[in-house]
């Protein structure tokens, strides 16, 4: 389903709670990405590959994601194109990065601290000759450790991104097994909005 | 048809590593730093490589070893072909104070004993802290430098010969148990499991059959049988 159609059907499985039986299309929005960012959990609670099937690609297409050398660190760095869902390991919500055509350069994520510890290790000291691409994944950017290589070409990326990031077109895959529960959950919450207008006059007929 | 080739890149071991087990990318720096180690144990204990480079002995007989030997096999002089085997003599003097020199007074021809038999004429002695071989014979000269290599390559990818593979996946999953708090039991199993493949990867240096054969077929004496 798109995103527009899940919407829809949610708003249109709510109980009326006034005249206009209108919920403001961004509180449902809302109510079904927190919905969503639980099954996301869930999915990584089973085995975190399965996120990769909840991505949405960026930097493919002919517009690959910049690379550029910060100034002052000399840390290669890329903005990231949209906000991602964080979840508790070393990608977060950036399940993957890669260099824009397949290729036998490969980027691994690392925590900051072991970021930071890199150069002082065997792995670090190997790197500088049988480069590998490392990342750290912060709140809007990804840091890179190895990349100058490929730093010109730019990168494509693969994120988890909260449900309403998505366009209203987009296909919007719910996380398997949770269609049910997921809706549910949303009308739930949406539910529990007390209706502001208690007199029953709201029916279509009576 | 060609095989696949018999070295195989360190990073691409471990990527396979991660593939084979299903595992999340995340670790993948870790498990390099494993695998790197595990490779520089298997280079001493079990894998039957070793460099041999030409290297020049200075004037004052001072040899410095490479930054990535481990431990010596030989020095030896190339002479008609075949190389001349260096004697390891511990009592010649290494003089700290003047740095990269011998003793101005060594004469490798002292004997206080009595002498039977033929002596070697070029000696060496290891000096491991100062990581220098002083020479004594071949001053000036090219020598050849035989020694085990922590295998870990600086300038080009790190290679492994492929049938290290088992081994090396052995001590990562040893390493993962570890990494993961596995039970002790788990832990101990997967130890065991290496020191297995350690074990077979050894089989390999044995000596070829056709050198075993070279062997006896050197130590008979023939004779036309009549």
């Amino acid at each position: 389903m798109t995103k527009a159609e899940i919407v829809s059907f949610v708003s249109n499985n709510l109980k009326k709670v006034d005249k206009t039986n209108k919920y403001h299309a961004r509180v449902i929005e809302s109510a079904i990405t927190l919905a969503f960012n639980q099954g996301y959990s869930d999915i990584f609670d089973k085995d975190p590959r399965l996120l990769d099937n909840y991505t949405k690609t960026y930097g493919g297409g002919g517009t690959p994601i910049a690379i550029t050398a910060d100034a002052n660190t000399s840390i290669y760095t890329s903005t990231l194109p949209e906000q991602y869902v964080p979840f508790r390991d070393k990608n977060s919500g950036v399940r993957s990065v890669a260099t824009v055509a397949q290729s036998a350069f490969k980027l691994y994520p690392m925590a900051k601290r072991e970021f930071e510890i890199f150069p002082n290790t065997l792995s670090g000291e190997l790197n500088a000759n049988d480069p590998r691409g490392y990342y750290t994944v912060r709140s809007n950017t990804l840091e890179y450790f190895g990349v100058a290589s490929v730093a010109a070409a730019g990168v494509r990326m693969d994120i988890v991104i909260p449900f309403d990031k998505y366009a209203s077109t987009d296909v919007v895959l719910i996380p398997f097994g949770k269609d049910m529960q997921l809706i549910t959950a949303v009308i739930e919450v949406l539910r529990s909005m007390p209706a502001v207008d208690l007199k029953d006059n709201n029916a279509d007929t009576q | 048809m060609a095989d696949t080739t018999a070295l195989i890149e360190l990073k691409k071991v471990v990527d396979r590593f991660i593939f084979k087990y299903k595992l999340p990318d995340e670790d993948f720096v870790n498990y390099f730093e494993h695998a790197a180690d595990c490779v520089r144990d298997l280079t001493v204990h079990a894998i039957s490589s070793y460099h041999e480079t030409a290297v020049t002995v200075s004037a004052l007989g001072v040899l410095t070893m490479p930054s990535d030997m481990l431990s010596l096999i030989g020095v030896a002089l190339a002479y008609k072909g075949e190389l001349w085997y260096f004697t390891e003599k511990q009592y010649m003097v290494i003089q700290t104070a003047v740095a990269d020199q011998l003793p101005s007074d060594y004469n490798s021809n002292w004997s206080s004993y009595g002498v039977t038999g033929g002596a070697n004429i070029y000696y060496f002695r290891v000096d491991w802290e100062d990581r220098k071989i002083y020479i004594d014979g071949a001053e000036g000269e090219d020598v050849q430098l035989q020694y085990i290599s922590s295998g870990l390559d600086l300038a080009a990818p790190t290679t492994v010969p492929a049938i290290a593979t088992p081994a090396i996946d052995a001590h990562l999953r040893w390493a993962q148990g570890e990494i993961e708090g596995k039970s002790i039991n788990e832990q101990m199993k997967r130890e065991r499991k290496y020191e297995n493949e350690v074990r077979l990867l050894k089989l390999q240096s044995l000596p070829a059959l056709r050198e075993i054969r070279d062997y006896f077929l050197s130590m008979t004496s023939q004779a036309i049988q009549r």
